[in-house]
């Protein structure tokens, strides 16, 4: 397939590209706002889910690798209820994403998988009560492998999850202790 | 450092292998592999593709990155995949006729190789840098290679079996294909004991 | 399918093709990489298969209305121009309003710009036919696509997860197979697939009197053009360089002794150009 010197398929093609990019950056502008606003509010979910009470958050600037998110959770009146960390560790297909409540002794206070790409059935099941829940009471320590029940047939699913938890653990003793 | 590299190279060839774990690959891999010849020459031309597709995109994806315009990363990747191909395949023919000989035919089969955008998307995805990506693309090419070569081997004893007739050709081959992919399981988790990563 | 073309088939046959007798998935060999990755989930392949079916609508119909304008020197890159715009549309709808299933397809999604059955049906059918033809030719070889990924994603979710949607189907005493939801679960599921439907198409074929085809292995293989036309020598087919690759493959795979090609030699005196031929 030798393009030749003729101008016109090079013209025809540049053409094609041209058209293309300038309707992709129209709708761009349209989709790209929408997607961001969502992906805020799943986040807003998360955390109304993990701390019911909390009235409003408050970003806190941490930079521990892994951590994509760290925010106290305030009452009414402005105090601290938990804080809240978003860490993730690489898993089978992807990212793993975990979100810990800590609450002000350094207990979790709650716990949960956030959407993730890992295989639905086996990977995914680190979301069930039946894994993620055996973090939940614990004082804010690093964990390792013995110390929890991994799912038979995902341990790299939930060795990531552990250590999504443990990078969370870490930006809570960094917070706390400053 | 060594260590990364290396942990990046195997996990690219065993753990994360494009074709039996990711499904990356699969027409090339299922249509070229009856011969060992067919299928070397298949998976070294992949193999080059993949470098210097990597080598290539990479620095696209930074200056997309720079103004603004992610969301022309499909368009862009393929694009120059596309040309990329086609010049290498006109530079190996005038340059190294022998190397023509051996592969060139493959190059046009490449283009929509889906490993190739596959891997170019995934340095992006992984936050490589450069070095990191470029041995990643290496890693991934080989590992299409090792697929490629094992799986030619497989065949070659296909031939002598007698499956039902519904299964012959397409069919028989997928189910040996599922067992060779079932020996790969075994090295998950392997690399990540060997290397601490 | 040349013979399609001319005698312009009702809209009903343009469509049902691509369900069964020439399923891109399960007939044609096409789209596989998708087929074995997202199926592990109905919700996964219901979703790959209708963005793979809008991808395939969109494009063959733009394609179809530009089919004059492109010319044959460059009518792939423009094809893949295209179709990858159309991809890349789908990744911000999707991006945007289904945030869950952008996250469970992952990479596959940009993937569908380099699916065989697109660039293939672009450059088989809907450069060759008009927009209304070629806009049913994607919908139907859509819908058979999403019908395979549904259907496989159905038995891999069942028995390797016992869910389907996400709904606990199998009772609980019953032990998921998680090889099911494998890449090797992906590859045994297929291969089973395509030998039902072999075996559904012979039994159609005796029924109507015709000797039982066996599934020919494809001198076309490898080419992601795949148009169904099994014959690399047709002079349909769009691949460049087919001729030599033919030649050059069918020394590489076929021969068991030496293989001496058959030469002609043109002599000067143009009274008797000799040929020496050999075993071919």
């Amino acid at each position: 397939m030798s393009k030749g010197l003729s101008l016109k398929p090079v013209a025809v093609l540049v053409a094609i590209c041209a058209i293309a990019g300038v309707l992709l950056g129209v709708v761009h502008q349209v989709t790209a706002p929408i997607a961001v606003a969502n992906a805020e509010q799943r986040a807003r979910d998360t955390y109304a889910a993990l701390v019911p009470e909390a009235a409003s958050f408050e970003e806190v600037e941490t930079d521990v690798e892994g951590c994509t998110a760290a925010l106290r959770a305030l009452d009414g009146n402005g105090n601290d209820l938990a804080l809240i960390v978003v860490a993730q560790s690489k898993g089978y297909g992807g990212q793993v994403p975990i979100a810990v409540a800590f609450d002000a002794s350094g207990t979790v206070m709650s716990i949960t998988a956030m959407p993730n790409s890992e295989t639905p059935g086996l990977g995914s099941r680190i979301a069930e009560d039946e894994y993620i829940g055996q973090y939940v009471g614990r004082p804010a320590e690093q964990l390792a492998a013995e110390d929890v029940d991994l799912i038979s047939g995902a341990t790299i699913s939930s060795r990531a999850a552990l250590a999504a938890y443990n990078i969370a653990v870490s930006v809570y003793e960094e917070v706390q202790h400053g | 450092m060594m260590a990364q590299y290396a942990s990046i190279l195997f996990s690219m060839i065993l753990v994360n292998n494009f074709v039996l774990v990711r499904f990356l690959g699969i027409c090339p891999f299922l249509g070229v592999s009856k011969k060992f010849d067919s299928a070397a020459g298949m998976g070294a031309a992949v193999t080059l593709v993949m470098v210097l597709a990597t080598a290539v995109t990479w620095p696209i994806q930074q200056l997309l990155a720079a103004w603004g315009l992610e969301y022309l990363q499909t368009i862009a990747f393929i694009l120059v995949i596309a040309t990329l191909v086609q010049l290498l395949e006109m530079a190996i023919k005038k340059f190294i006729p022998p190397l023509y000989t051996a592969l060139g035919v493959y190059l046009p089969l490449i283009t929509t190789n889906c490993a190739v955008l596959g891997i170019t998307i995934t340095c992006i995805d992984e936050g490589y840098t450069y070095p990191q990506a470029l041995v990643a693309g290496l890693g991934a090419g080989l590992g299409f290679l090792l697929a490629m070569v094992l799986f030619s081997g497989v065949r070659r004893r296909l031939e002598d079996a007698e499956p039902p007739a519904c299964f012959r050709g397409m069919p028989i081959t997928l189910i040996a294909a599922a067992i060779t992919a079932l020996s790969f399981v075994g090295f998950s988790g392997v690399i990540d004991h060997l290397f601490g990563a | 399918m040349a013979d399609e073309v001319a005698a312009r088939p009702s809209a009903w046959t343009n469509f049902s093709k691509g369900l069964l007798a020439e399923n891109p998935a399960l007939r044609q060999m096409l789209g596989l990489c998708p087929t074995l990755a997202v199926t592990t989930a109905v919700g996964n392949g219901l979703g790959m298969g209708l963005a793979t079916t809008f991808v395939l609508v969109c494009s063959g119909t733009v394609v179809s209305l530009l089919r004059k304008a492109i010319p044959s020197s460059v009518r792939i890159p423009a094809f893949i121009t295209i179709i990858a715009s159309f991809v890349t549309l789908v990744m911000m709808l999707v991006e945007a309003y289904l945030p869950a299933l952008n996250d469970a397809l992952g990479i596959y999604l940009p993937l569908i710009v380099v699916n065989c059955i697109v660039l293939g049906r672009a450059e088989m059918f809907a450069s060759k036919n008009p927009p209304l033809a070629a806009a049913i030719d994607g919908l139907g070889m859509g819908v058979g696509f999403t019908i395979s990924l549904v259907l496989m994603s159905a038995i891999r979710e069942l028995l390797g997860a016992g869910t389907l949607l996400g709904m606990q189907v199998m009772p609980s005493f019953i032990e998921p197979m998680i090889i099911m939801v494998t890449p090797a679960g992906g590859f045994a599921v297929l291969g089973v697939l395509i030998a039902a439907s072999v075996a559904l198409e012979q039994n159609r074929t005796r029924k109507m009197g015709a000797p039982a085809e066996l599934a020919p292995d494809s001198p076309c293989d490898g080419c992601a053009l795949a148009c169904g036309l099994g014959d690399p020598a047709d002079p349909d087919c769009a691949r460049d360089g087919a001729e030599a690759f033919v030649a050059q493959v069918e020394k590489a795979l076929e021969a068991e002794e030496p293989h001496i090609v058959k030469v002609e030699v043109q002599r000067d005196d143009a009274a008797a150009p000799s040929a020496e031929e050999a075993d071919a």
